[in-house]
């Protein structure tokens, strides 16, 4: 019965299902060509991004030996860029990471272990959502000292709250179902609950939100650099490339665009990947197709 | 009527039937639009070059880079402040000249004893710009904050006096112990400068003089508002009212100057000079440099090094790669002298004036030796005209062979670590700052400032200096004195900038800064 009602509308969803798969193999493309060319940067790289070279300064795109030229001390634009896409995986995805672990963790605990831990650990996330950011990360930066590091801890600072509720919110719901119900009555305990039926129900959701705070960390990253509070030489951040273009505005144009280039279509993979993923792995997508 | 047509012409080029008439229509438009552009630019150009709107009013609007934060000009020795309230606001006793001739300022004549011991001041009858008259009180007042004042650049001009008295209602005498320099030098400077003692509460806000312009106005952040002084005792200055807006973006300011909305951007800092060039702005208005508002950048190595490692560490500096680095050769010169070019002891790189040029192999085959010892490079990574210098000096210590690591802080932390620091936390930095040479005095090593410089003997031959009889044995002393900072390798001059700056090509009368680096807006008619 349900498939001579649900026959004709078959057809266009598929069709979505298609469209979204395709933002899915995009966003893979651009997420794995991102990923190599950090990896290939660890065994080959064109020059020494950090040695300057006077006499080449300033060389513009099409050069050869330099094919995105060089910057005002004469250093080559795509071993920066290289380099630079080292930096925003290590501090994206630490911060992604870190904040996953301790997010599925609070926000688990907030879920199944009653009203008393939800209500401490909602608040707590609800108090730190409320401070801005980047003003938390400029606080760190200022008494932590700028690096690598810092801006991890900056970024776990305040993705965690946010994955603590969004996963609070997916375990709830999974805590809902009658399977779950079915295990307390057989006498399986929280941690068994909470390890064999809810993190694989909610692995979707961890993975989506990951890929979309991957991206976030990036941005947040290359803002901080930006700044003058992230990254700093000899590690290269794309943020910071920008900031060294900014003084040459006006001279060459195109060393602010190839930093700026590389986030918006590192980004962009990671945002079609999350949006992909969501596709696939949502339950109700998949019983809608 | 443009927005019916547009259609068809996309219609026929989609369709392929672009026939010689829509042909012709496209290029009746494609003329009229380009006969308007034409036009369009030829007027536009012609706004552009035309005065400035503020010309008829009198008026002009400059832009300044920094905010000082507080005008107390006792406390506070930012060229941001000194810049826009010595001369126009608050003046000094006397004006040195770029000639070397002396002018009135608050002093209308004086006596200089014949040993040099002896300054008696005649103070000019005259008012503050708030209306109250200029008394021998308010010049003893000032004289002796400026002799307490924590600025060692103010205070240091009164090393050597040891009375500030009263003679009669118009006349301040000041004896000194010995001959000093620095005290002549000083009544024409910031230390000179005199302020009424009831004002003294409000100095860092609204301070008070005798100057051409009353401050009407200061917003953190934002502008200085200047109006004529009404009890100007000189000739009524020719600008009625000038406005000095805070943009720190310099490429913002330099767009600024381009769009007709400032008239002049008095002090433009070396990361903007290529931009400058590049943009032909040094073209379409009137570029002036002046050395006074110039600053040197030089590498300091930390005093605790050994002599050797400092020595080897200055070879490794390639002074023309900074130079190149900033892409504008034209406005600074190489040199291993801690002076500017108008310092009569100052020289530019030279065989005779470095004592350990530029010598990478000599360098490499020293650095074996130090190899293992850790050296830590504080460079500040939020200011482009010093973490540029870092990117250059690390990589070529580093391929001579030396340990060295990068600590890169911002403003708040370098300022925590060694301006504040003791002692300061660096082995290795670069700066770029005041040219003053007094400022690396230090009577005893633990007396010594953030750079960790202390040399008795330096310190010795800037006394001998100022108390010199004669400008012929000053200026040997100094060059004594400089000679004996190069040679200690602690403070190692790389480049000393010039001041550069851009004026409206219908502003004139712009005026070598004579009370140290200030602007003296008074000087400046359309």
């Amino acid at each position: 019965m349900n498939t001579t009602t649900t026959a004709p509308t078959v057809a266009p969803r598929r069709r979505r299902r298609l469209e979204l798969n395709a933002s899915l193999v995009v966003g893979v493309a651009l997420t794995i060509g991102f990923l190599v060319i950090a990896i290939v940067s660890f065994f080959w790289l064109p020059s020494n991004p950090n040695i300057p070279n006077i006499k080449n300064r300033m060389l513009p795109p099409g050069t050869v030996d330099h094919w995105l030229g060089t910057d005002g001390l004469g250093r080559d634009i795509i071993a920066q860029l290289m380099v630079g896409a080292r930096t925003s995986i290590l501090v994206g995805a630490g911060g992604a990471t870190i904040s996953l672990i301790l997010g599925t963790i609070a926000g688990l605990v907030a879920a199944a272990y009653g009203k008393i831990a939800d209500e401490t650990i909602s608040r707590g996330a609800d108090i730190m959502l409320s401070i801005p950011g980047m003003v938390t990360a400029l606080v760190l930066a200022a008494t932590m000292g700028s690096g690598a590091l810092t801006t991890i801890f900056a970024l776990t600072a305040f993705f965690t709250p946010s994955f603590t509720r969004v996963i609070r919110s997916a375990a709830m719901s999974v805590l809902q179902e009658d399977f779950i119900t079915s295990a307390k009555l057989y006498g399986r305990g929280k941690l068994f609950i909470l390890a064999r039926h809810v993190i694989p129900n909610i692995a979707g959701v961890m993975i989506v939100q990951f890929t979309l705070y991957f991206a976030a960390g990036i941005l947040t990253e290359a803002g901080l650099s930006y700044l003058g509070v992230g990254v700093t030489r000899p590690s290269i951040s794309w943020g910071m490339m920008l900031n060294e273009a900014q003084q040459t505005v006006g001279i060459s144009s195109p060393l602010a665009m190839w930093p700026g280039l590389a986030i918006v279509i590192v980004v962009l993979g990671l945002n079609l990947l999350g949006d992909g993923l969501r596709d696939v792995l949502d339950p109700k997508l998949k019983r809608r197709s | 009527m443009w927005r019916r047509r547009a259609p068809h012409t996309f219609r026929d080029n989609r369709k392929g039937q672009f026939n010689m008439q829509s042909k012709g229509k496209f290029g009746q438009r494609l003329g009229a639009i380009a006969a308007a552009a034409i036009m369009l630019a030829a007027f536009g150009g012609a706004e552009a070059m035309a005065a400035s709107p503020r010309a008829a009013e009198n008026k002009v609007v400059l832009i300044a880079r920094q905010d000082p934060g507080t005008l107390d000009y006792v406390t506070s020795g930012l060229t941001a402040l000194r810049l826009w309230i010595p001369a126009n606001v608050v003046e000094p006793l006397v004006y040195f000249n770029k000639d070397g001739s002396v002018e009135p300022g608050v002093a209308e004549s004086w006596t200089i004893s014949d040993d040099k011991l002896t300054y008696e001041f005649k103070i000019r009858k005259t008012n503050f710009s708030d209306g109250t008259p200029v008394t021998v009180e308010d010049v003893i007042y000032s004289l002796n904050t400026m002799k307490a004042s924590p600025v060692v650049n103010n205070s240091s001009a009164y090393n050597a006096v040891t009375a500030i008295e009263k003679v009669d209602d118009q006349t301040v005498k000041v004896t000194l112990s010995q001959p000093s320099q620095n005290f002549w030098r000083g009544m024409g400077s910031v230390a000179g400068l005199i302020q009424p003692e009831h004002a003294a509460g409000s100095i860092a806000t609204n301070p008070i003089g005798t100057g051409p312009y009353v401050l009407k106005s200061y917003t953190t952040n934002s502008t200085f508002e200047f109006e004529a002084n009404p009890n100007y005792w000189g000739t009524k200055p020719t600008i009625t009212a000038a406005t000095v807006r805070i943009v720190t973006d310099g490429t913002a300011g330099l767009n600024a100057l381009e769009a007709g909305e400032v008239d002049a951007v008095p002090v433009i800092t070396i990361d903007l000079w290529e931009q400058l060039t590049k943009r032909e702005l040094d073209k379409k208005f009137t570029l002036v440099t002046y050395p006074q508002i110039g600053e040197p950048t030089y590498a300091v190595f930390n005093q605790k090094l050994d002599p050797e490692l400092r020595q080897a560490l200055a070879e490794t500096l390639d002074r023309q790669s900074y130079n190149d680095a900033f892409g504008a050769a034209w406005g600074a010169e190489n040199t291993c002298t801690f002076a500017l070019p108008n310092q009569p002891w100052y020289s530019p790189e030279s065989a005779d004036s470095c004592p350990y040029p530029y010598n990478y192999e000599d360098a490499m085959s020293k650095a074996a030796k130090w190899a293992s010892t850790p050296l830590e490079y504080a460079s500040l990574s939020d200011v482009p005209d010093l973490s540029l210098p870092a990117d250059i000096m690390i990589p070529a210590m580093q391929g001579a062979g030396f340990n060295v690591t990068r600590n890169a802080i911002d403003l708040a932390r370098y300022s925590q670590l060694i301006f504040q620091g003791r002692p300061p936390q660096f082995d290795i930095t670069v700066m770029s700052g005041d040219a003053e040479p007094t400022q690396w005095a230090c009577p005893s090593p633990d007396k010594a400032g953030w750079s960790t410089y202390c040399s008795a003997e330096y310190t010795k031959a800037l006394s001998d200096a100022d108390a010199a009889p004669s400008d012929e044995e000053y200026l040997a002393k100094m060059k004594e004195a400089a000679d004996i900072l190069r040679k200690d390798a602690v403070i190692v001059p790389l480049i000393a900038k010039k001041g550069v700056g851009l004026f409206d090509g219908e502003l004139k009368g712009f005026l070598e800064p004579r009370v140290l680096v200030a602007i003296e807006i008074g000087k400046l008619h359309w």
